[in-house]
């Protein structure tokens, strides 16, 4: 495992490698995607209480579990950046981001669209909405100041100092509905002794988790060689200017004499 | 109950509108500058 | 340890000779809790009902801003380098930056809290616990501040970005304190809300110097 993270520590070697996968693994998102709807929109149960309200739950969950993962991702990618200083983390780190934030936005969202019918209101500031909004900020944050750095490696080593401080919040959004009695329902799959729902529901679900999953590993490899790219574009700008500066400076001196 | 299907709609529209605006952002700026890269 | 005292004895006269916003920090806290009484009214029933968050949020908002400048004055002018050349090491400089910002900011607001508390409605019987409150979370919010205030020192500039990293950061004390003041006037007993609050201080207090420090070095390179 240490020799395929050296392989990829070049970025060169890195580009080609994202380059030939990317297009295998967003293959695999739709047919994950097309497989997880048909099961959660057609071919699976109503809910005895909720009625087809239930549906909503193949988007909101894998939704929540993608924003959870990809800051635990981008939290290890931050400890590596930091404290192995591995080339390609901070260009992880970077890149996770805006993807992270997209599904926290959309788990925000849509949970707040299934709890008018079902629970009587949009928002209520229990404990776990509360910390996935506090999450959702985070994340914010990190982008924000990503972007504010006019040098780019201070600008990720900051974000990751950033993205540390900020991990102490993920086991607040894990726990936080065994530790207060409130509004969201508490878990019921990922707990000790199993999961508790029935595998009809369990199996939309799990495709859609891997939808979303695939989503992010498709994207990431994408935004990454954008990334790879921009920073090629911008050495090549910054020689030019270089080259072209010496030129007019060697015109300039004799045309002096 | 069937009433409620403009919600089940709704949030659906909304997350795959937000991944689609992600996605195609993405895959255009990767698009962009593959192609100002063409001389390398 | 004996820099340390040096440290927090130079801190304190520069406030009390007024080159730092301390007394502005203070000041902003006092009005912050005026505007209250001034924007909702005068029934006394809503304003019980808010006056733990209102207190809270006004301390909240008065050490984000006096934060902003902590770290950073000394990271331009060069004395923060010559300190950490002179042998004392970066954690102890931030711990003693964190303490003598707790003294000049924390330890006003725990004092001034009992006398605010009047004028936004609270009732007597409630002002241990909104002391308690204050006592064990302003440290807390001084020390989960002062990192963002190191990165701060990275970017070269302050506003709205650090501000805006540090609230989500300060919200998790905001919440357990102004949510014991809430439990206390409901009945239900604070005591919860003290407890997590008691686990946030030792917590940020080992964490945060480390932290910071990396972020005030990211500044150097």
């Amino acid at each position: 495992m240490s020799l395929f993270f050296n392989f990829l520590a070049n970025p060169s070697r890195y580009r080609k490698f994202a380059e030939n996968v990317y297009p295998y693994t967003l293959l695999i998102m739709f047919i994950m995607l097309i497989v997880g709807l048909w099961y959660g929109l057609y071919n699976s149960p109503p809910d005895y209480q909720q009625g087809e309200m239930v549906r909503i739950m193949y988007v909101h969950v894998p939704a929540a579990w993608m924003s959870l993962m990809i800051y635990f991702c981008m939290t290890i990618l931050s400890l590596f950046s930091l404290i192995l200083k591995h080339p390609l983390a901070d260009l992880l780190t970077k890149c996770s981001a805006p993807i992270g934030a997209s599904f926290t936005m959309i788990a925000l969202v849509t949970g707040s669209i299934w709890g008018k019918p079902t629970w009587g209101t949009w928002w209520v500031w229990d404990a776990r909405l509360t910390s996935v909004f506090i999450l959702f900020l985070i994340y914010l944050g990190h982008i924000a100041l990503v972007n504010v750095f006019e040098d780019e490696v201070k600008g990720a080593k900051a974000a990751a100092i950033l993205t540390l401080l900020g991990a102490f919040n993920l086991p607040i959004i894990k726990f936080s509905v065994d530790w207060w009695n409130t509004l969201h329902q508490p878990a019921s799959i990922m707990k000790i002794g199993g999961p508790s729902i029935h595998i009809d529901m369990m199996v939309p679900l799990i495709f859609m988790a891997l939808a979303f999953l695939f989503y992010y590993i498709s994207f990431l490899l994408i935004n990454s060689q954008a990334e790879i790219y921009k920073k090629r574009l911008k050495k090549t700008y910054i020689n030019n200017i270089e080259i072209h500066k010496n030129q007019i400076l060697n015109n300039s001196r004799k045309y002096n004499e | 109950m069937s009433s409620h299907l403009i919600y089940i709609f709704s949030a659906y529209l909304f997350s795959f509108l937000v991944l689609m605006i992600l996605g195609l952002k993405i895959y255009l700026t990767f698009c962009s500058y593959k192609n100002k890269n063409n001389n390398f | 340890m004996k820099n340390f005292y040096i440290l927090v004895k130079r801190d304190l006269k520069l406030a009390i000779n007024g080159s730092t916003d301390t007394v502005a920090a203070i000041l902003f806290y006092i009005l912050a809790i005026v505007v209250f009484p001034l924007s909702i009214g005068t029934d006394a029933n809503i304003l019980t009902k808010i006056s733990g968050g209102a207190i809270w949020i006004a301390a909240l908002f008065s050490s984000l801003l006096s934060l902003d400048r902590v770290l950073r004055s000394d990271f331009e002018d060069g004395s923060l380098e010559q300190m950490v050349l002179s042998g004392m090491s970066m954690e102890l400089i931030i711990l003693a930056k964190c303490f003598s910002h707790w003294i000049t900011n924390g330890l006003p607001i725990v004092i001034i809290s009992p006398i605010l508390s009047i004028i936004i409605g609270l009732d007597s019987s409630y002002l241990w616990i909104l002391l308690v409150s204050l006592l064990i979370g302003t440290p807390s919010l001084t020390l989960i501040g002062i990192t963002p205030a190191a990165l701060s020192c990275a970017i070269g500039k302050g506003g709205v970005l650090t501000v805006m990293i540090m609230l989500p950061l300060m919200l998790p004390v905001l919440i357990f304190g102004a949510g014991a003041i809430e439990a206390e006037l409901l009945g239900m007993g604070g005591l919860g809300h003290m407890y997590a609050l008691g686990a946030i201080l030792p917590i940020s207090l080992l964490i945060s110097p480390f932290i910071a420090s990396k972020a005030i070095r990211l500044g150097w390179e």
